[in-house]
């Protein structure tokens, strides 16, 4: 580890400090656990990046006229073109699920396509690449956006971002209008809320609904007060739409975005080349003390033993879920050693059932069912068999994916945490 | 009629319709499940189990059941429809 | 009495019927929730059966009205409050209740499609089991037999609304269905 850790130190010329012995109780990112400091948000940009965050250093954005310099205009392509580009780099989804973008844009083709969307809302408290690349490369962001709309015949643009982020709310539509755009770009404002950046209550926040989630179908519809109506739309994540841009330029983008947080001296945002290791990555913000649990993918994700093996696995999609965690938002939240596992799960629990829209009842029935039940002392209170009673009538059900999601991850911290007993 | 764990149920018959529920309507109301017995049971809470967002196949035997279902949901939070159109 | 055709009493009396079969559809739409599924789903069942028959009757009821010699009404009176030159006023009341009938009967048809607005259009309902009881009154000339319908009509609804309204639906999930946070979000 020392020698990985010269070399990160060597490439982005930071040295992780000290700091104050009371982080000892550091909890985790928007996460309430008794007793515990809040974690701090993922929220700032850690080093300067490679590719992605190319020109870009913390705090210091990259302007129009940079970008320009850097990257050159945004290509105009057909969409059967940029179909063949996007798959040609393997451009999945960053919000999450990793579908295959091609795939998306494919599935648009001979539609009406009204809105191309770009999903900045990072509802995820353990997540804040998207907000780093809203804040230093809009441009980036923004031409993939532009370059989809322009292919699809899309009339129009929404960035959506979330009421907390009044710097973003402040500094893209500088960068619109510093564009110039034919194409108008419009900046959305919603609700701070885990929920309330889920896909499909984006798209029904936008069309004038409620910031809830819905069955809008696959490629979505714009919601209409007689049910579906019949044009569609792009809906991808901030990052997503970076690496379409990228690969509108036939360019790769063989970096991982990823944000650190937990027991990290400094959590945040880091651009890393693939090739490098989860180990490399945690050494940009300096781990603290000794975690034995890495939770992947934030708070849908999957919780793995922070091991030798764990930190020498690369910073890919496959490299992790070989590992068996999961990818998602590429969020990755190190447990203090001094925190219970137990406890770090009731609080997670409780994040989530607290993250339920409410409107399906399995879901806002079931999770804080789930969590009453984890929230009882582990060591006589905790009854698997209840759990997984619980857990089965959430599972599957619900008109979005977050009770489903949310068993997974609760399943894998109590296997884990089983096979520690 | 309440169940810790939904059921699978395999029918020899093939599937011509498929019975879908709309999560944000359903209420737990609990009708659906007097309606369709055969394949809608009632979790810890009242809701259904036994029919999804994207539905489950009804053989022709069911029909009938599955339209009663649909017609007598107090909150209209059911679908049936043809599967070669849903 | 032999001069009077027969229309005349099977139009009044499928009037009176159609009272009688409303007010059991609006007393068990009223009392439904308070049953668990299975009463429910026969409560639901006979609530359609009554408020389709009923409609039958009216639609009966209005046809017989309208081809009677005696009464001057023509068609557009019947759906049209105001419109009739005899017994204005008492036309009226079941004019607007039928118009009223119809749109509850179509949202319902167009259930599946726009739930709320079937949702909200139902209450309709309400208004009208009242303006047709209220017609009756108005217009009955056998005022003994109607009032007496009307008074054990209104009775029943009345009876209903208040157990409705003291009694708990047995439902956990109904009762709590008004906490959940959408509720607030929306």
């Amino acid at each position: 580890m020392n020698r990985s850790r010269a070399g990160v130190v060597a490439a982005t010329g930071i040295e992780p400090h000290d700091l104050p012995r009371d982080t000892e109780l550091l909890g985790l990112p928007g996460v309430a656990i008794p007793g515990r400091m809040p974690g701090r948000l993922p929220r700032e940009l850690l080093a300067p990046g490679s590719l992605l965050l190319a020109g870009a250093e913390p705090g210091r954005p990259v302007s129009w006229a940079e970008h320009l310099l850097l990257w050159g205009a945004a290509p105009r392509t057909e969409i059967d073109c940029l179909v063949e580009l996007v798959a040609a780099q393997g451009v999945v989804g960053a919000g999450g699920a990793g579908f295959p973008t091609d795939r998306k844009l494919a599935s648009l083709i001979g539609s009406r396509v009204s809105h191309v969307i770009v999903n900045g809302a990072e509802g995820e408290t353990a997540s804040g690449k998207d907000g780093v690349l809203l804040g230093h490369v809009p441009h980036l962001v923004l031409d993939g956006a532009v370059t989809a709309a322009r292919a699809l015949g899309a009339p129009r643009v929404v960035v959506r971002i979330s009421a907390d982020r009044a710097d973003l709310a402040g500094s893209l539509p500088r960068a619109v209008a510093a564009r110039g755009e034919a194409v108008p770009i419009e900046v959305s404002v919603g609700p701070a809320s885990f929920v309330a950046g889920e896909a499909s209550a984006v798209i029904s926040s936008i069309s004038g609904g409620p910031a809830l989630p819905d069955d809008l179908g696959r490629p979505p519809a714009l919601p209409g007060r007689l049910g579906r109506r019949r044009s569609r739309v792009l809906l991808s994540n901030a990052e997503t739409f970076a690496r379409v841009a990228l690969a509108a330029r036939e360019i790769g983008s063989q970096s991982a975005l990823a944000s650190i947080s937990g027991a990290v001296r400094r959590p945040g945002v880091v651009e890393l080349p693939e090739s490098a290791t989860l180990a490399e990555l945690v050494d940009v913000g300096g781990l603290v003390g000794s975690p034995r649990v890495l939770i992947t993918g934030g708070w849908h994700g999957r919780w793995v033993r922070w091991d030798g093996l764990a930190a020498s696995t690369g910073i890919t999609r496959a490299s992790v879920a070989a590992l068996g965690g999961r990818w998602g938002a590429g969020a990755f939240v190190w447990l203090p050693d001094d925190l219970s596992a137990w406890d770090a799960l009731a609080g997670i629990t409780r994040e989530l059932a607290d993250g339920s829209a409410g409107q399906c009842g399995p879901c806002w029935r079931g999770l804080p069912a789930l969590a009453d039940l984890i929230e009882r002392p582990a060591g006589g209170g905790a009854d698997r068999t209840a759990i997984e009673g619980i857990m089965r009538q959430v599972d599957g059900r619900g008109i979005c994916a977050h009770p489903s999601a949310a068993v997974a991850a609760v399943r894998s911290a109590l296997d884990l945490i089983g096979a520690d007993r | 009629m309440t169940a810790m764990m939904p059921t699978r149920r395999e029918t020899a018959e093939p599937a011509g319709h498929v019975l879908s529920v709309d999560w944000t309507r359903c209420v737990g109301h609990g009708v659906c499940a007097a309606a369709i017995g055969e394949r809608i049971d009632l979790d810890t809470w009242g809701y259904p189990i036994g029919v999804t967002t994207r539905g489950e196949g009804i053989p022709d035997s069911l029909v009938r059941a599955a339209k009663l279902a649909v017609s007598t949901c107090p909150a209209a939070a059911l679908r049936l429809a043809r599967a070669d159109r849903a | 009495m032999s001069d009077i055709p027969w229309t005349w009493f099977v139009m009044r009396s499928s009037g009176l019927v159609a009272v009688g079969l409303l007010t059991i559809a609006v007393v068990l739409g009223v009392l439904g929730p308070l049953l668990r599924p299975t009463p429910r789903l026969t409560s639901i069942s006979v609530h359609r059966a009554a408020s389709i028959a009923g409609s039958v009757l009216i639609v009966g009821h209005i046809v017989l009205a309208v081809l009677d010699t005696w009464i001057v009404l023509d068609l557009a009176a019947a759906f049209v409050p105001g419109r009739a030159g005899w017994q204005r006023w008492g036309v009226a009341l079941g004019a607007l209740s039928v118009d009223l009938m119809i749109v509850v009967l179509l949202t319902t048809a167009t259930r599946s499609h726009t739930p709320a607005l079937w949702r909200r259009a139902h209450l309709l309902a309400y208004p009208v089991w009242a303006l047709a009881v209220g017609h009756g009154l108005l217009v009955g000339s056998d005022g003994a037999v109607m009032r007496t319908v009307a008074l054990v009509s209104a009775g029943l609804v009345l009876m209903a609304l208040s157990t409705r309204l003291l009694v708990r639906p047995g439902n956990p999930a109904r009762d709590r269905a008004h906490l959940s946070p959408a509720g607030a979000l929306r």
